[in-house]
């Protein structure tokens, strides 16, 4: 042994020493290690291990939206494989691969090589297919790019009834794109307490997504060209002290995008066309420090964080409108110079006093300081007005929170936690300029015996505004109705709830029962969201039915409910008292059952089959202040169902053959989409979009093939 | 060496509080081969260790690296629990870990610190999983070849382990792509603890949400307040059944916070669906179909965020 190194007291150590709390050095006699050989570890030789798979799978239709994230949006085969490898060298040297979805648009790919304790490099590909619509029509060409243009011979009217051409015109096209990233990681340590870290990403963002573009009085759905290139860089100095520790960081994040603009042709009357601005390049730098320090006294603990960064974005802008026949001023500045800065620190300290009390108290700030230019500006309303000059406002904040804790065993079994916390929040540039938020909570944490734990926590917290003021408006017609109270700035209290137990008498099975309610209310909201309400319940349950088999059943109910108090006026600006209310009650259910049965033919036949169903409901009610309703929205609804069996026969240790079957079906009815075609409209010209039904079978035999030792065969 | 002297100090300090101190328990005589010798063919599997990086004998930092405490590094001094146990007498018990385990859960993680204080700890102390007594050894497995919460094939499952009612949220028609296995959960919390709210990886939740949508940072020219402040303001992250993962359909969404006269303030209800008034303030786009940069704008017309 390293008998030159000193013991070292350790603050477990005075957690023994229980309500004493005086740190006590233990000395311990180090075993004979010349008698510790080790000689029945199996320790891994050198060579592969681990295994891979290959599989055909078959998809019975097309559908962008079970391909989403998938990449099995068409029907068809699809030639897959997979593996988990791992080569051991000779002193400690390894190579891994994981490779998941190597055939389809989900692939990732991950390769790790190095020497554990010393450094490790890790390699990483990986692909996001995001399917957004298949089922939309448009008239525009240049799909993708940065400049839409109707057809040739295309006449506008003023209504999608009166635009001659839409129908010939109208052909089907796809909204998604892919997102693509390589990373590079890299470990070194150096000593046992020194270690570095770097972590380099590069990720695209290619293909075509969802837009608008309107003029007075008109819109129409567009596609923006998405052509993001993000590099971020994670790097790290780690040092571990004896009783301490700390990390030393930065991190960087650069965002180009290709296309700054997107023109598009005016279908209807009007100016002929408009151009909006995509995001911006940006820039953010982070320097960051972080670390703990633990005191002998009480087994206390010190962390302790602080990140300062700046975001920045500074791309040459856009002139306030393409149409020469808008006049308008020259810019007051070719860039914007948007510049912030953000400060993140805390500070907590955990200590136990007595081996039954725990404290803990913290403090937290965070700052946005917007120091971005400030301008006077003369937009062009939609590339068809000249509106009024109006001054940028540049938001700002900043958080300061404290937070104090008390937990307490006060048996073996029986466990209490109360606290307390603040959170402040200054602004600027907007109708409340602080919040002032208090929060009590309780906590109970009961376990009779090692079987059955149950907990309940209640919580009650009241958020103040300062006064609420007008801020600035483009003239009266812009003007907020006075008795707005605006739900992430006004007064709430909050009230939650939450009981959970759980079951485990062994390893026959066990049950797991959750339910929250939360509740909140803006009473000093006139106008506005005046209430929201979460209930949650959730019950999960495992049994071994038989032998290996073993079953799990779950269930979960959610709902959403709120309401809006409305106050409508033609009258400029609105101050009219309010006089329509709008209610939400949204429902989500899932229940599902899976059975997985290994081990079946004598050891070769693994089997698993899983059902699910997920139903959401979603109702809105629209009534003004006597309670008469307006005409109702039907439900929107969806339901996705799903099944899917699979089974894995070993021919041998180093073989298994795999075949599966998967369904999934997805109905949805949604009153914003369905029966809305591109002319339903009078004013916008849609795509037509409809909700995402599909209906598709899987199927999927293949292989594994497990790298083993001889022996191990 | 840090491993072997805190292993030490914890395993008296846990006799201590067990009533079960004794002067000086003793490490084993022989080590992991005495262990084997009894749990080498115990269900669930032990063996599997020895495939992952705490199994590793060539580094020097693990519990199997030269001259390091091997099982007892973690376990504890065993010389009392694997030695002679008089007819009669129970077995005395060692350091276990996971919440049915005998061992206080402070204890157990305590433990796991000593080696990886440098890697977890940082934030950990007094963090959301610490204040609700989760054990290390409730998430992690160390004994089977891969550790389910390190691999993005499992990770979810075992986080839904306590997390069920998140498992449903990602059953929701519009949801971050965790059940489709393109993204994990840590690739937006931290479970070991965080500076920010809800365990999240960056200094807070915006700064979370730009790290894979970076188009979004800005600063732009024209920001949208809430939008600055708090993505949840409008998104639920998990999933929801409203399109773009908003917590409540346009247009009643967006009235909770716009009510100049006219159009923002007017109530819209059944009638005015595709098979009414078709009003382009509630169908397809609704508000976005006009204010079509709802998260800000850098067109120095975008004032209304319609460029």
């Amino acid at each position: 042994m390293n008998g030159n190194r000193k013991l070292k007291v350790v603050m477990a150590a005075i957690l023994g020493a229980g309500a004493t709390a005086a740190p006590v050095a233990f000395a311990q006699e180090l075993p004979d290690f010349e008698q510790w050989q080790c000689r029945f570890c199996p320790f891994p030789d050198k060579g592969l291990q681990g295994s891979a798979g290959a599989s055909v799978l078959s998809v019975s239709d097309d559908s962008a939206r079970f391909g989403n994230y998938t990449g099995l949006d068409e029907d068809g085969a699809y030639l897959n494989a997979d593996a988990e490898l791992m080569y051991r060298a000779e002193g400690g040297y390894a190579v891994s691969v994981d490779v998941r979805n190597l055939g389809l648009d989900s692939r990732a790919l991950d390769i790790s090589a190095g020497r554990q304790g010393h450094w490790v490099v890790d390699l990483a590909w990986s692909e996001i297919p995001r399917r957004l619509d298949d089922t939309g029509r448009t008239v525009y060409n240049g799909l993708g790019s940065s400049s839409l243009t109707l057809p040739a011979d295309w006449v506008r009217g003023d209504f999608t009834s009166s635009l001659p051409g839409l129908q010939q015109n109208l052909r089907n096209f796809t909204l998604g794109w892919d997102r693509e990233t390589l990373a590079l990681g890299v470990e070194y340590v150096q000593s046992a307490r020194v270690r570095y870290e770097l972590d380099w990403t590069y990720q695209t963002k290619q293909g075509r997504g969802l837009t608008w573009g309107n003029f007075l009085g008109g819109a129409q759905d567009l596609v923006k060209p998405l052509d993001y290139e993000t590099n971020q860089v994670d790097a790290a100095l780690i040092y571990t002290g004896d009783n301490w520790n700390i990390r030393a960081g930065y991190f960087g994040s650069i965002f180009s995008n290709k296309d700054l603009l997107l023109t598009w042709e005016n279908p209807f009357t009007g100016p002929d066309r408009g151009r909006s601005a995509m995001a911006p390049d940006n820039t953010y730098h982070q320097a960051q420090v972080s670390g703990a320090y633990q005191f002998a006294a009480w087994d206390t603990v010190l962390n302790a964080s602080y990140a300062m960064g700046r975001m920045e974005q500074g791309d040459v802008l856009l002139q306030y409108t393409l149409n020469p026949a808008v006049p308008f001023n020259a810019l007051p500045t070719e860039r914007f110079n948007g510049k912030v800065d953000t400060t993140h620190a805390n500070l907590r300290l955990t200590s136990r006093p007595t081996d039954r009390m725990r404290l803990v108290g913290e403090f937290r700030y965070s700052e946005r300081d917007n120091k971005s230019g400030q301008y006077e500006w003369t937009p062009v309303q939609s590339d068809a007005m000249p509106g009024v000059p109006f001054v940028n406002p540049v938001y700002s904040f900043e958080d300061t929170d404290f937070r104090l804790l008390a937990e307490y065993r006060l048996s073996r079994t029986l466990q209490g936690t109360v606290g307390w916390q603040r959170k402040e929040r200054e602004r600027d540039y907007q109708e409340v300029d602080r919040n002032e938020e208090d929060s009590y909570f309780a906590r109970l944490r009961f376990r009779p015996v090692s079987e059955l734990t149950l907990s309940g926590k209640v919580e009650t917290s009241s958020r103040d505004a300062s006064s609420y003021q007008a801020i600035p408006s483009i003239g009266a017609g812009a003007e907020q109705n006075p008795l707005l109270r605006k739900y992430y700035l006004a007064d709430r209290d909050r009230n939650l709830g939450q009981v959970q137990a759980d079951f485990n008498p062994g390893a026959r099975g066990g049950v797991s029962l959750r339910y929250e309610r939360a509740r909140d209310r803006y009473d000093e909201s006139l106008v506005g969201l005046v209430s929201a309400d979460v209930d949650q319940f959730s019950a999960e349950g495992n049994l071994q039915l038989w032998k290996a088999l073993v079953a799990t059943a779950y269930f979960s109910r959610d709902n959403y409910e709120s309401r809006t108090v409305g106050a409508a006026s033609f009258a400029t600006p609105n101050t009219a008292l309010p006089n329509w209310d709008g209610r939400t009650d949204d429902r989500h259910d899932v229940v599902g059952l899976a059975l997985n049965w290994p081990g079946l033919a004598d050891g070769k036949l693994d089997l698993r089959a899983d059902w699910m169903r997920a139903d959401t409901t979603g109702d809105i009610r629209i009534q003004n202040p006597l309670g008469s309703a307006a005409t109702p929205f039907p439900s929107l609804r969806s339901r996705l169902t799903g099944a899917e069996i699979t089974a894995d026969y070993h021919l041998n240790p180093r073989w298994t053959l795999n075949a599966g079957w998967r369904w999934e079906k997805y109905e949805a009815d949604d009153w914003a989409l369905d029966g809305v075609g591109p002319a339903t409209i009078a004013n916008v010209l849609t795509f037509g979009s409809q909700t995402q039904d599909y209906d598709v079978n899987l199927f999927m035999v293949g292989f594994r093939y497990n790298f083993i030792k001889e022996k191990a065969e | 060496m840090l491993l072997r002297v805190s292993v030490v100090s914890i395993a008296l300090a846990l006799l201590g509080m067990a009533g079960l101190a004794q002067a000086q328990e003793e490490y084993s005589r022989r080590g992991a081969d005495g262990c084997i010798g009894c749990h080498g063919d115990w269900d669930p599997p032990l063996m599997g260790i020895f495939q992952t990086p705490h199994g590793n004998p060539h580094d020097a930092r693990s519990p199997f690296g030269e001259k390091q405490l091997q099982c007892e590094a973690c376990h504890g001094p065993g010389a009392t629990h694997g030695g002679r146990v008089p007819r009669g007498q129970a077995r005395p018990p060692i350091i276990n870990f996971g919440s049915k385990a005998w061992t206080p859960i402070p204890q157990q993680n305590a433990m796991c610190l000593n080696c990886h204080e440098g890697h977890v700890g940082e934030q950990w102390a007094g963090s959301a999983h610490d204040l609700a007594s989760v054990a290390c050894g409730d998430c992690h497995k160390l004994h089977p070849p891969q550790d389910p919460l390190l691999s993005k094939r499992t990770q979810a499952e075992a986080c839904y382990a306590c997390h069920a009612n998140i498992k449903s949220d990602f059953l929701k028609p519009h949801a971050h792509p965790v059940r489709q296995g393109a993204l994990v959960c840590t690739d937006c919390h931290n479970p070991h603890g965080s500076r920010a709210d809800g365990l999240l990886v960056r200094s807070n939740l915006n700064e979370t949400c730009y790290s894979c949508h970076t188009e979004k940072r800005g600063p732009l020219v024209w920001e949208h307040a809430p939008v600055v402040e708090d993505c949840t303001n409008c998104h639920d992250p998990h999933g929801a059944m409203h399109p773009g993962m908003l917590t409540r359909r346009a247009p009643l969404l967006c009235q909770s916070c716009h009510t100049p006269s006219g159009h923002p303030a007017v109530p819209y209800d059944g009638s005015n669906l595709a098979g009414g008034s078709a009003s382009s303030f509630v169908i397809a786009g609704n508000c976005l179909s006009c204010h079509t940069q709802v998260h800000g704008s850098n067109h120095p017309s975008g004032k209304a965020l319609m460029r």
